[in-house]
């Protein structure tokens, strides 16, 4: 978000991380996610996942029209999920650093890597 | 002796030429130190931390390689955006930027990168033939230190960091270089397993992870002033011919082997760095010019010496970190954290435990050295291609580094919770204009400082008479007293009077 270099879309971000990371942590914390949602596996995995397809969605929207910035907004998404599933995965399955918390993308992973197809 | 030490000396470098994967690692880092140097807002000392982490399962003599080469490289790398676009890329080649800018705008960029590749190469090898040398020496002498010695050896380290680095008032360093010395105290002393600022947590026990605080003090700052900076890259300017002229190179030898020296003498004063040395030698080069008007105009001899010597620090600074365990620069720091985890304990022990380290590092540099000379010949290109990336998409790859690569040290979650606010503490002093080197040197000579100090009282039942009656620790003494005295008001104007007399006193 900070390579497009716009201050305003910039505040909106940051606002709508506050609030939902302020919902997040009060869900947790009143230990919602073990009584609304606990027949959903991975239940806190969708709600980040769906946070951040939000948040994707939200700048997408904002820079809609503006040529140079949706190229810089394309850029920073491609770099902003391979550069961390990279070097997750070169920690995880290469330097065998088993991660603190496993959850619904690491077991996706799991499920390619350890796939019966590769034997 | 000296052709034993020769021939394994040569033994070392052909093995480790031998090794395919060693070439392509020691290859491959220098590269990877080159871009970071050359990227405005990454450093060698940042690079050195997030390898230190990546490096961890390789075997020992694999790690060194792939760190050593990747400080040699991103020490030199810095020189390309200061060349060609006017912003150091590392605060090393600061004083780079003053010559070396202005020979690019003259359309002799190229000339520039080639001369600065070379000096920095030939000031890398001339700081190893220091580190081959000096080394064994002073590790022999050190054996003969006792534990008030080590003592106000670390003390000194933490007092002259906070001195030299400081970017306004120097007690900031001091304060910053003791905060660094009471993060140190916290879990159980080595001595009585007393625990010390644990507040019950477990985790604290064992002290404060040092890899987890250096990455957290170096990476964070950087990641948020980088974000906050905004800096606009200027279009670099186009390179024409690489490789210098060798008549160029020997009329510039005093220069070369004066800045060295300067490199060596610096590097090895603990946490002072690079950047002090390549502008004491710029400064050096520019007052024993017959033309000194020339410098900052495109002057060679300004791009030379601040290279060589910014390079030849690199040596420099292995020299007490090898002999005594004492950090000579933020990046020697982070090695120093690299070879305790992979059990190698550097100091006066280190000629015993492992005898051929000292001449492993010295290859291993020799190696670098060559590699980046020939890296930066032919890659130069490419690397004034990444200097165009926004430095801002560089920031979640390192941000990601610094997170896995902190837990990934001990698998330990803890980590974390120390790294993140280390590093926003950290930003914050750096914000009021305190320097993070000290507290970085005073986190790694803690225990050593703790431990020597309670130690020596516990044999001399209290007394600290010893310093006095020792004349090592007498010397170190009235350093470190000088050291302090030397800051204050009324001995600058004492001592400026006492010049101004004596100056009287010879003119008449």
């Amino acid at each position: 978000m900070f390579y497009l270099r716009d201050a305003v879309l910039l505040i909106k971000v940051f606002w709508f991380t506050v609030s939902v990371a302020t919902f997040l942590s009060l869900f947790f914390i009143m230990g919602l996610g073990e009584t609304a949602l606990k027949d959903l596996e991975f239940a806190q995995d969708w709600l980040v996942i769906g946070f951040i397809i939000s948040l994707c969605l939200l700048v997408g929207r904002n820079v809609r029209g503006h040529l140079e910035v949706v190229q810089k907004y394309r850029l920073s998404i491609i770099i902003a999920f391979v550069a961390p599933l990279t070097i997750g995965v070169i920690f995880k399955y290469f330097l065998l650093v088993p991660m603190p918390f496993e959850g619904l993308i690491v077991q996706l992973f799991d499920s390619i890597w350890y796939a019966d197809m590769w034997s | 002796m000296f052709l034993e030490r020769l021939g394994s000396f040569f033994g070392i470098v052909g093995g480790i030429i031998s090794d395919p994967v060693s070439v392509a690692i020691l290859f491959g880092s220098v590269f990877l130190g080159i871009i970071f140097g050359a990227m405005p807002g990454l450093t060698s000392t940042l690079g050195v931390a997030l390898l230190t982490a990546l490096t961890y399962s390789m075997d020992t003599p694999m790690a060194m390689i792939c760190l050593l080469a990747i400080y040699v490289g991103g020490t030199y790398g810095g020189s390309y955006a200061s060349i060609l676009i006017n912003i150091p890329g590392t605060a090393a080649s600061a004083a780079t930027a003053l010559d070396g800018y202005p020979l690019a705008c003259k359309g002799e960029g190229g000339r520039a990168i080639g001369l600065s590749t070379t000096a920095s190469a030939i000031g890398t090898i001339i700081s190893m033939l220091f580190v081959v040398s000096i080394s064994p020496l002073v590790s022999t002498f050190a054996l003969q230190f006792t534990s008030f010695e080590f003592f106000l050896l670390a003390f000194f380290g933490i007092l002259i960091s906070g001195t030299l680095t400081a970017p306004d008032l120097v007690i900031k360093g001091w304060i910053a270089g003791f905060l660094g010395l009471f993060l140190a105290c916290v879990g159980r002393d080595q001595l009585q397993f007393y625990p010390r600022f644990t507040f019950g947590i477990p985790e604290l026990d064992s002290g404060i992870e040092v890899v987890p605080v250096l990455i957290g003090a170096f990476g964070i700052p950087q990641i948020i002033e980088v974000l906050r900076n905004k800096t606009q890259m200027a279009k670099a300017k186009k390179l024409q011919r690489i490789l210098p002229e060798i008549g160029t190179v020997i009329r510039n030898l005093p220069t070369i082997c004066r800045s060295a020296l300067i490199g060596v003498g610096i590097g090895a004063v603990p946490g002072i760095g690079e950047d002090i040395a390549g502008w004491v030698s710029y400064g050096t080069a520019k007052n024993t010019s017959k033309e000194p008007e020339k410098f900052g105009k495109g002057e060679i001899k300004g791009l030379i010496a601040s290279e060589t010597a910014n390079n030849a620090c690199v040596g420099g600074a292995m020299i007490p970190l090898l002999t005594l365990g004492i950090p000579g620069s933020p990046p020697a720091a982070m090695l120093l954290g690299a070879l305790m985890l992979h059990g190698v304990t550097p100091g006066p022990m280190i000629s015993f435990e492992h005898p051929t380290f000292i001449l492993e590092v010295a290859a291993i540099l020799l190696l670098a050295s060559m590699a980046m000379w020939v890296t930066g010949m032919v890659l130069a290109k490419q690397v004034v291609k990444v200097l165009q990336i926004p430095t801002e998409l560089f920031m979640p790859i390192i941000g990601v580094l610094c997170i896995i690569g902190s837990y990934s040290l001990g698998l330990n979650i803890f980590n974390l919770y120390l790294m993140l606010p280390v590093g926003i503490i950290a930003y914050f002093l750096t914000n009021m204009g305190y320097p993070i080197a000290p507290l970085v040197i005073g986190v790694i000579l803690g225990p050593m400082a703790d431990e020597n100090l309670r130690r020596a009282l516990m044999v001399s039942q209290g007394s600290f008479m010893p310093v006095f009656q020792r004349p090592v620790s007498l010397i170190l003494f009235i350093i470190i007293v000088w050291t302090i005295c030397s800051q204050f008001r009324w001995y600058k104007r004492g001592f400026a009077a006492l010049k101004m007399k004596l100056g009287k006193m010879a003119s008449n």
